[in-house]
């Protein structure tokens, strides 16, 4: 039952409500084999916090599970590559400037080296090339 | 070993002091499940649980505990705080299991008398604020005195007392049917 400093300055009827509440609102007292089984779990942990902190299998565990998550999740993102995106407009004329740079690989350049290399009837016209041949140009 | 030491009289030696933590596990125990018990609302496995937890606790940082306070008022307060930590944890389970009428406790289980009534009980405790909660629980249904309250819960005597009047009001309003002079036999039924 209440017996604080508090509780002897209240009035009678708080006082009884107040016995009435504690008296209503208590746990069932320990029994014999409930009190053993409750100083057994006390006693092993307990024991378990006198031990150094880095044997307590929770500083063992959490360490270990946290090194095999990055190992094996490093891997997958480095892996992953970023997603193809449509490259800016002035990203594609550069390209276009450094590719017409090698005339190996611009269809316009790899035409004028053949024009040059090729016989010239091949390519021109053949009202011009009558042309040519009447006035020797060619 | 009396309630109340403090680190000079629990000993030097390692052992000598696990030997005065056994004795004073011994004789708070009862005690300090009855008030998680009060605390967390009638739940006897949450009780059980926050008991050795803050006996655990408070047996870790026994090397740090430096005697300023008695133990037992170091002991209780963490206690306290373990208590409104199971709440506060107990709450947003709650929250996101929607169990709300099922989830907060069991005031049913391992109990005497009326299942009805302790629930009712624990629904009013439960409405008021923190603070009050654990003046009234300490105070008035454990019996320590105020000061020890507001040594407990770092506040000063006359906020202790303010919480004490606030929660008994509310309380008396809450359980008219405890209330001496209604006449009428308090009911069973939960809310």
């Amino acid at each position: 039952m209440p017996s604080s400093d508090e509780y002897k300055n209240l009035k009678p009827e708080e006082r009884r409500f107040i016995q009435r509440v504690a008296g209503h609102y208590t746990p069932q007292p320990f029994s014999a084999a409930r009190q053993a089984t409750f100083d057994r779990a006390l006693e092993e942990r307990l024991a378990d916090a006198s031990r150094s902190p880095f044997l307590r299998p929770s500083s063992i565990l959490i360490p270990v599970c946290a090194a095999l998550l990055l190992w094996f999740a490093v891997p997958y993102f480095k892996d992953r590559t970023p997603p193809a995106s449509t490259p800016p407009a002035w990203d594609t004329a550069a390209t276009e400037m450094s590719d017409m740079q090698d005339t190996t690989s611009h269809p316009t350049l790899l035409a004028y080296v053949y024009y040059q290399s090729e016989a010239q009837e091949d390519f021109l016209p053949a009202e011009y090339l009558a042309l040519a041949d009447a006035f020797e140009l060619l | 070993m009396p309630v109340g030491v403090g680190i000079a009289e629990m000993g030097a030696l390692p052992a000598e002091r696990e030997a005065c933590f056994s004795t004073f596990v011994a004789l708070q125990r009862d005690r300090a499940r009855r008030l998680a018990w009060r605390l967390v609302g009638g739940d006897e496995a949450a009780a059980e649980d926050i008991t050795q937890e803050a006996f655990v606790r408070a047996y870790r940082a026994l090397d740090r505990f430096r005697g300023e306070a008695s133990l037992e008022t170091w002991f209780y307060r963490i206690l306290v705080r373990q208590a409104y930590n199971y709440r506060r944890w107990r709450a947003v389970r709650t929250l996101w299991q929607q169990e709300s009428e099922a989830e907060p406790a069991d005031p049913t289980s391992a109990v005497q008398g009326d299942p009805g009534l302790r629930r009712r009980i624990a629904q009013a405790l439960d409405q008021l604020s923190r603070r009050q909660r654990e003046a009234f629980v300490l105070v008035h249904l454990e019996g320590f005195t105020v000061q020890e309250c507001a040594d407990f819960l770092g506040k000063p005597s006359g906020t202790v007392k303010s919480h004490l009047h606030r929660a008994l009001v509310r309380l008396r309003a809450e359980l008219a049917d405890l209330n001496e002079g209604t006449g009428d036999a308090p009911k069973t039924g939960g809310a």
